[in-house]
């Protein structure tokens, strides 16, 4: 199995916990964390994590102005992101899919099946 | 027992104690919403509130269902609708609101004491 480390940022407390177990049920899958706004840029680029799950809707710096930010960052750049989202207007789901994310997950998401979306999104392996 | 049934129940033990350490987070959510109903009913409902209400709903739609309950994230989902955009809200949208509150609560309260 091999290591993957992602870095989770939301601004809800009890869901980046329960991304992190959930995503910690696979053997290798390292979680770390980072504050939403202009940090999450800061982290990545010390992190150089396999990819990053991002909150769409956050106070600081919402997830597409994240995004954007880690795109204009030569070191971060090629770090693939997927964005998990509460909103199921059809409006922000079309505007989501115009940025490039490596994918759009839907909020409330069932921790068990979490991993499996992940990787299936990013094309990763796993048991 | 399979490797893989052993995982799916420590996960789910595990978010289970997440919600018992982090409910209150829920509930201090619910009462925002709660306080927004109130001043619409009572007509004054201000744009701060009404915006925090339609914040929290936004957080409880997306979180409730993973934690286990779907139907508090539909009825979560329910009132986002009503506080989000522009529109002018009524008292009769402050009693809808109260009403899918009590639903809410109830929900709640049902899982947790099962």
């Amino acid at each position: 199995m091999s290591s993957k480390k992602i870095l989770v940022v939301d601004d809800q407390d009890e869901i980046r916990e329960i991304v992190a177990i959930s995503l910690e049920q696979v053997d290798g899958w390292q979680v770390v964390f980072a504050v939403p706004g202009p940090e999450v840029i800061l982290r990545a680029e010390s992190e150089q994590p396999d990819a990053i799950i991002l909150d769409a809707n956050m106070p600081e710096m919402d997830g597409p102005t994240t995004f954007q930010r880690l795109r204009a960052n030569p070191s971060t750049q090629q770090i693939p992101v997927i964005l998990l989202t509460a909103s199921v207007l059809t409006e922000d789901l079309r505007r989501f899919a115009k940025f490039g994310f490596a994918a759009v997950l839907s909020k409330p998401f069932d921790p068990l099946t979490l991993p499996a979306q992940v990787a299936l999104a990013l094309g990763w392996q796993i048991e | 027992m399979s490797e893989t049934l052993s995982n799916q129940m420590r996960v789910k033990a595990l978010v289970a104690r997440i919600w018992e350490q982090k409910k209150h987070l829920t509930l201090n959510s619910v009462a925002a919403i709660e306080r927004a109903s109130s001043a619409l009913i009572a007509g004054s409902l201000t744009p701060e509130l009404r915006g925090e209400a339609a914040i929290e709903s936004h957080k409880l739609a997306g979180a409730l269902g993973t934690f286990g309950f779907p139907e508090g994230s539909r009825l979560s989902r329910l009132m986002e609708e009503i506080l989000t955009g522009e529109a002018d809200l009524y008292r009769e949208d402050g009693k809808r609101l109260a009403e899918i509150l009590q639903q809410l609560r109830r929900e709640l309260d049902s899982v947790s004491s099962s």
